[in-house]
């Protein structure tokens, strides 16, 4: 319940900032440079004068068109290679399997950035390197799955009505992952939230004058102290997303 | 060929704790056309094992020879809850078994669907539900309707009513009963339960640890077995029977 609270809650925030705006969050006025909270500014201003909340409601809409895309990646090729891997095993399963935990074994975080240096970075450039770092713990969440429903009764019988293995997986095994996928998207997303911002603080995701949450963090830093503002809200938010979704997470998967 | 079945020989070989063991010990029998044969055997002697070998399910470990007279015989599995694929509808699955052959039209497959569920005793209603909505005595009944959708001529029943309460079990054995007379249909029938196979089989096979201890028509095995172990359970079976 609070989770879907705090979920509609940033929700809300993101499609606001899809639809408009109170200021160009770009948009840079002198004289309002780290104004504190007023009703003009109801989260102050930054160091160029922008309008922080502006750029929150921005900011919150990239982090969560980004995690989205990310998980999106994540999910798809994670559930092709677990199924196929779950459902014929042999070599082909050991090779890719191991070659699957050798990259598991490195912090996603980690391997994004190597993807970073090769592709340079970027918006898009991140979503794709944390969705290749994402796609091994779908896999091998997927292929634990198929390994045990393939097993089952009912794919058995499936089997000897003369069903072609293309059409077991198709129609019998993948509408039945739905409930491992669900949970695990929702705590992939939030994996994806933390890495997104934490690659956009070190530089490596949306390049400025853009904001995402990330970023916005990043630029804050040099005056932490001096005006806490520019930190304060975009780390509420992330904090607030975090929660929401873990909490729906939990409750899926409690269900299941 | 006058069987239906013929198994040679047959042996699975699994790992336990690292170290070969015999699932199914050298089994050799045959069903005759028409016959419900019985194979009785306590939890754990290899029956699952020796009919998921016989239909080519188990490949891993298996030698002997296994010949078939028909195409495609079915099986109807042990466990009711996993042998009905939890995200279809019934209308779903019944209509799977033709629609994988692929050789009628949509309305003909539903035809042939409310026909099974004639045959099986099931208001048409239910097809519009998931397995987890019906009783077991319902579920176990689209298990054998979904089984004889293809109209196999020999059919692998492993413990179709052990799962059940006793009235349900009589119904679906009933049934089973009625099934097997109407379609001209051999069944291998798989109990632990010495009465159910009494009630049901032409001829009976005793299993233990993997082999076939005793072999022959029913009454035989039930009033005049040789081996120990046989008379040991139908001693057993008779005392509960008349208590
Ligand atoms: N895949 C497997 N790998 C290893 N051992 C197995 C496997 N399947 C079955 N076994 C073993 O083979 C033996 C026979 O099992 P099986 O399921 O055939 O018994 P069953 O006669 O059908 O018993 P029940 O009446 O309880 O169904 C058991 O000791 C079981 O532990
Ligand atoms: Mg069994």
């Amino acid at each position: 319940m609070i989770g879907a609270v705090l979920t509609g809650m940033v929700v809300i925030l993101a499609l606001w900032g899809a639809i408009k705006t109170p200021y160009d969050p770009m948009a840079m006025d002198g004289a309002a440079k780290f104004s504190g909270i007023s009703l003009r500014h109801p989260m102050g201003c930054d160091q160029f004068g922008r309008d922080i909340f502006s750029r929150v409601i921005v900011g919150v809409r990239e982090t969560m068109l980004i995690s989205a895309s990310v998980v999106l990646i994540g999910t798809f090729f994670g559930t092709i290679i677990g199924t196929i891997t779950g459902y014929f095993g042999g070599w082909l399963d050991e090779i890719i399997m191991r070659l699957n935990d050798a990259v598991l074994a490195f912090p996603s975080v980690l391997l994004a950035l190597v993807i970073i240096g090769i592709f340079n970075s970027g918006k898009y450039q991140l979503i794709l390197a944390l969705g290749i770092a994402f796609i091994p713990s779908f896999a091998r969440i997927v292929r634990g799955e198929v390994l045990k429903i393939r097993n089952l009764d009912y794919i058995q019988s499936v089997k000897l009505y003369g069903a072609s293995d293309f059409r077991i997986i198709l129609v019998h095994i993948l509408p039945n992952l739905k409930t491992v996928l669900m949970s695990s998207v929702l705590i992939g997303f939030n994996n994806a939230v933390l890495a997104e911002a934490g690659m956009s603080y070190l530089g490596m995701g949306v390049q400025p004058p853009n904001p995402s949450l990330g970023r916005m963090l990043s630029e804050a830093q040099a005056f932490i102290f001096t005006s806490p503002l520019t930190a304060i809200f975009p780390g509420i938010i992330i904090v607030i997303m975090i929660l929401g979704f873990s909490l729906l997470g939990d409750r899926v998967g409690k269900k299941s | 060929m006058e069987e239906v079945l013929k198994v040679e020989g047959l042996c699975v070989e699994f790992k336990k704790d690292k170290k070969p063991f015999l699932a199914v010990n050298n089994v050799s029998f045959d069903v005759k056309e028409g016959e419900i044969m019985g194979l009785i055997g306590e939890s754990g002697c290899g029956k699952s094992t020796l009919s998921r070998a016989i239909l080519g399910i188990q490949k891993a470990g298996v030698s002997g020879s296994v010949n078939h007279k028909y195409k495609r015989p079915q099986m109807v599995f042990q466990d009711p809850a996993g042998s009905l694929n939890p995200s279809k509808k019934i209308g779903f699955i019944l209509e799977e078994p033709i629609r994988v052959k692929g050789h009628f039209d949509k309305e003909e497959r539903q035809r042939r669907v409310l026909d099974m569920m004639a045959k099986v005793d099931l208001d048409p209603a239910l097809l519009d539900r998931y397995p987890h909505e019906l009783s077991g005595g319902q579920r176990q009944r689209i298990c054998i309707a979904a089984a004889l959708m293809q109209e196999p001529r020999f059919l692998i029943a492993d413990e179709p009513v052990s799962a059940l309460d006793v009235t349900v079990q009589s119904q679906i054995l009933e049934l089973l009963k009625k099934l097997h007379q109407e379609l001209n249909l051999s069944i291998l029938f798989i109990t632990h339960d010495i009465r159910v196979a009494y009630s049901l089989c032409d001829r009976v096979m005793v299993m233990k640890k993997g082999q076939i201890v005793e072999m022959g028509p029913r009454d035989e095995v039930y009033f005049n077995c040789k081996d120990p172990y046989t008379k040991s359970l139908m001693d057993a079976a008779r005392t509960k029977y008349s208590s």
